[in-house]
């Protein structure tokens, strides 16, 4: 059995938001998506110390901008991209919460 | 863009340092800049980044601590629950040392942008070559004169320059124009002076012929503040008069432009031609550099020779060249003043500073005492103690230092602004960020030496029953506090005298009638009878002025009072004045008489000398009939006819300029004073008249009561900035002694008890106390009054005359900071001696 991988909810959200994206999955437009999902402002240090911490897990990785954009002050724009190993992650969380939910109907109809 | 527009720079740099340098991190700066773009202009948007950044800070900058190593962080970490523990002690500490420290950095940015860069470019081989002619001098040469000289000198690099205000714009932006100096220079200018290049290149011979390519090259700081630091506009065009120029390179940033008109670019000369026609022929100024081992006087005897081997020109001839160093020995001087007055002040801030940071430490170490002696016996060594006391220090003060540079920069542009200085670029540089880490640094030393040492010497045995701090520790901190009065006196002295000099300065005679008299210049078209249209004119001119209603009389000169910068007070410089000018002007005449009008018309052999060139030259002497060849070899054969009252020439100095008059010969440089009744009133109709008679030429009338009144503004700046920091320092000091004073009353809490329960009364224990925090006061007054009669001898320059030893200023300081500190003692003093020795005998 493989060992067990902690997703937190925060990390979970974030993945889910990527993929999400369709065209410009730069950080900016993630952390509008996630205002929009979580209906507050995410704080940024939160979300950039979450992508280091996924990235670290090698759970999503990106490619860089060539262009060199002077409203950036020069610096690069990552185009973030969830890994297969990020997906898989993502899936076994997914099955292990829908298990959970599973036999709750009652409960949450109530 | 100006500098407003983009995200603060600081708070950018310090995401830089604070995140990984990585991609990732190097992104996460451009989101944040990138957002920052996207907000609502104005200062809400600044403040959000700024937010953003603390934030940040407070995700990485634990981590970061950590990688950094472990008994340091365990220390760094012991130190931060200190700071919560005791939260009063510490915040003080901090805010009294970033205060210190923002106002010391607030303080080196601005001298750093004018006065330290000016004198580490300051180069005594580079020279300034005027031209000295029938009526005086000029720095200004005809461009014929000045082709001929430049391509046969050989001995002295010459190279020209002529700085003039012109509309700029970058063309990719239309409409975004704005009125610079550009700097039109000829090909070796800007190679000659070492100008750089920062990036690109400078401006070569090629680009300085005629029909050369049209080429700029930018001003760093008005390459930062005008394109945002942008490497990019290197092949870009700018307009320049409606003209498209190419931006080819950008100077280095200490690049000092000896004009000292800052220009925003540099140009080639040879493509004025491309700009629309001036009223004037352009008159470029000539710098030069000597050659190995050449002196000034060499120089200027080398010149003058071969200028007189030259074939004639069309321009009237000039009979000699004088050669000056670029920078006066005055300026050099003064900025030296200057510099060395501002850096005595940053000490002394930073040491009242350190003297009442140390004096909180102190306290705190005493009452941590019991700690340090557990510490102890618990097997730590002294070295380990020193170790964590080291640790709390340098938090202490990179914090402080952080706050301090914060502070600076929001300090650093309302000082530059209050000071009215033109265009300095204090934004900061290597030198200003060294400047800080420095005085962090010598902060930690200073303020946690005494603690430290203290703390090392400290007994066990005293430690572990908590006795209170010893007699040594109490000499110790008086003599931290005679230090703070000490440096406060000094500092409110030289305050005093600064608004004392500002009083004397408007008492001083300007030397003629500053209220009723006008300054008129004139512009005549560039036309080849430039010159003898300027001579027939003002005759004319002066006859229709004379009969103007409100017009007492008037009189032509080379220059009226404010009409010229001669830049150097100290050298002998030459006046032409007709008969009337004196008059006109309201100028005493001392001894002797003036011209007459037949001497004028004839262009007479004789001067009128000024007060100051009588006493230099003639001393106990009577001038008037003596040969002036006295003063200078070129007055050869003229002879002095009257001594005049000095007047003030192009500005307020101490030393007012020696003039020597000669008879005008009118031409087209010559100025014209109007005396009025109501010089408000007449400025318009002279201008009008003068139109009227020569619809072709351009009157500038001036009332001089305006450039007069302007005089002020600096010394009231340096007044006002004095002031301020004297307060500072005052309330830093009365600070520092009320807490001290606190914290001694705190500790003697058990001697008051056993003195009332005794029978002493209020009074008595008041007193004491009184006596004993006022003693360290009286010897830091001592010794400050004799550190401030030294150092206001050095700032002579500033005070326009007003004595170091100024009894009024040091009254006033003496008495400002005796009553402060008798504030300062009195309100913890009253409320211990109100204790009920009961309960404090009770309480222990």
């Amino acid at each position: 059995m493989p060992s067990p991988v902690f997703l937190g909810e925060f990390e979970q959200l974030v993945l889910i938001a990527i993929l999400r994206l369709k065209h410009d999955r730069s950080v900016l437009t993630l952390k509008r998506s996630l205002d929009e999902i979580a209906g507050r402002a995410v704080s940024r240090g939160a979300l950039y110390r979450t992508l280091d911490r996924l990235a670290d897990k090698q759970w999503i990785d990106w490619s860089v901008d060539d262009e060199r954009r002077p409203e950036r002050g020069g610096h690069p724009r990552r185009q973030l991209r969830v890994t297969p190993a990020g997906l898989a992650v993502l899936r076994a969380s997914r099955r292990t919460l829908l298990g959970l939910w599973r036999g709750l109907e009652k409960e949450l109809g109530r | 863009m100006s500098r407003w527009t983009g995200p603060p720079r600081l708070a950018c740099r310090l995401i830089a340092a604070i995140l990984p340098p990585t991609i990732a991190g190097r992104s996460t700066l451009g989101d944040l800049i990138e957002e920052f773009h996207q907000r609502p202009r104005g200062v809400r948007r600044r403040l959000w980044f700024w937010a953003v950044t603390i934030e940040l800070a407070g995700r990485y900058l634990p981590g970061r601590l950590r990688a950094l190593g472990g008994g340091f962080v365990r220390d760094l970490v012991y130190a931060v629950r200190l700071v919560r523990r005791s939260p009063a002690l510490i915040l003080g500490a901090l805010l009294s040392l970033g205060l210190a420290i923002g106002v010391s950095t607030a303080a080196f940015t601005v001298v750093n942008g004018t006065w330290l860069r000016a004198t580490l470019a300051d180069d005594p081989s580079l020279v300034r070559a005027w031209r000295r002619h029938a009526n005086g001098a000029s720095s200004a040469w005809p461009l014929d004169e000045f082709s001929a000289l430049r391509a046969q000198a050989t001995h002295v690099r010459l190279e020209g320059v002529l700085p003039s205000a012109e509309t700029v714009a970058p063309t990719a932006t239309p409409g975004t124009t704005a009125t610079v100096t550009v700097a039109f220079v000829t090909g070796g200018y800007l190679s000659m002076l070492d100008a750089g290049p920062y990036a690109g290149r400078l401006i070569g011979p090629d680009d300085d012929r005629p029909g050369g390519a049209p080429v700029a090259v930018l001003d760093h700081l008005y390459w930062r503040r005008s394109f945002d630091g942008d490497r990019g506009v290197l092949g870009r065009a700018v307009s320049i008069g409606g003209r498209d120029f190419t931006i080819v390179g950008i100077a280095r940033r200490d690049f000092v432009d000896p004009t000292r008109r800052l220009p925003a670019m540099w140009a080639p000369l040879a493509s004025l031609e491309r700009l629309p026609a001036r009223a004037t022929e352009p008159r470029p100024w000539m710098v030069g550099r000597l050659g190995a081992g050449m002196t000034i006087a060499d120089a200027e005897t080398a010149l003058t020779s071969l200028f007189d081997m030259l074939p004639r020109t069309a321009s009237p001839r000039a009979t000699a060249i004088e050669v000056f160093p670029v920078v006066p020995a005055a300026e050099t001087a003064a900025n030296r003043q200057v510099l060395t007055g501002v850096f005595v002040v940053i000490t002394l801030v930073l040491v009242m500073a350190c003297a009442n940071v140390s004096n909180l430490q102190l306290a705190g170490t005493a009452s941590r005492g019991l700690e340090m002696a557990v510490r102890v016996s618990c097997g730590a060594s002294r070295r380990r103690v020193l170790r964590q006391l080291a640790t709390e220090s340098v938090l202490l003060c990179s914090l402080a230092g952080a706050l301090g540079l914060l502070l600076a920069s929001w300090l650093t542009p309302l000082l530059a602004a209050g000071l009215n200085l033109s265009g300095p670029d204090v934004d900061p540089d290597a030198r200003v960020y060294l400047f800080v880490v420095a005085a962090s640094g010598i902060s930690a030393i200073g303020t946690g030496l005494w603690p430290g040492l203290h703390a090392a010497r400290h007994e066990l045995p005293s430690g572990l029953k908590g006795a209170a701090a010893g007699r040594g520790a109490r000499r110790t901190r008086s003599a931290f506090i005679a230090a703070q009065a000490a440096a406060s006196v000094v500092l409110v002295t030289l305050a005093a005298l600064q608004v004392r000099a500002l009083a004397h300065l408007a008492w001083q005679d300007p030397g003629f009638d500053v209220d009723r008299v006008l300054g008129v210049t004139v512009a005549f078209p560039r036309t080849p009878d430039a010159e003898a249209r300027a001579a027939a004119f003002w005759p004319a001119a002066l006859d229709r002025v004379r009969s103007l209603p409100g017009v007492e009389t008037a009189g032509l000169a080379s220059f009226t009072p404010f009409g010229i910068n001669l830049g150097d007070a100290g050298q002998v410089f030459t006046n032409g004045a007709d008969a009337s000018y004196f008059a006109a002007v309201g100028q005493r005449v001392l001894r002797g008489r003036t011209f007459s009008a037949a001497e004028v018309a004839a262009g007479a052999r004789v001067a009128v000398a000024s007060e100051q060139v009588a006493r230099r030259f003639f001393g106990d002497d009577d001038p008037v009939g003596a040969a002036a060849g006295r003063i200078d070899r070129t007055y050869a054969g003229v002879t002095i006819v009257g001594v005049v009252a000095d007047t003030i020439v192009d500005r307020i100095h101490p030393v007012r300029t020696p003039l020597v008059y000669v008879p005008l010969e009118a031409d087209g440089h010559t100025q014209m004073a109007v005396r009025t009744n109501d010089p408000a009133a007449t400025a318009g109709v002279v201008g009008d008249a003068l139109h009227a008679l020569a619809p072709e030429v351009r009157p500038t009338v001036t009332a001089l009561a305006e450039p007069y009144a302007r005089q002020f503004d600096r010394p009231r700046r340096y007044a006002a900035l004095a002031a301020s920091v004297a307060l500072f320092a005052l309330v830093l000091s009365v600070a520092g002694l009320a807490g001290i004073t606190a914290f001694a009353v705190r500790t003697r809490r058990r001697e008051i008890g056993i003195r009332m329960a005794l029978g002493a009364r209020t009074g008595d224990v008041t007193g004491l106390f009184v006596r004993d925090g006022l003693r360290p006061v009286i010897v830091g007054l001592m010794l400050g009054f004799g550190a401030a009669l030294l150092a206001g001898r050095y700032m002579a320059i500033q005070l326009f005359g007003v004595s170091a030893r100024d009894p009024l200023a040091l009254t006033l300081a003496a008495s400002l900071l005796i009553s402060a500190a008798l504030a300062a003692v009195l309100a913890p003093t009253r409320r211990a001696a109100r204790l009920d020795p009961a309960i404090v005998l009770r309480d222990g």
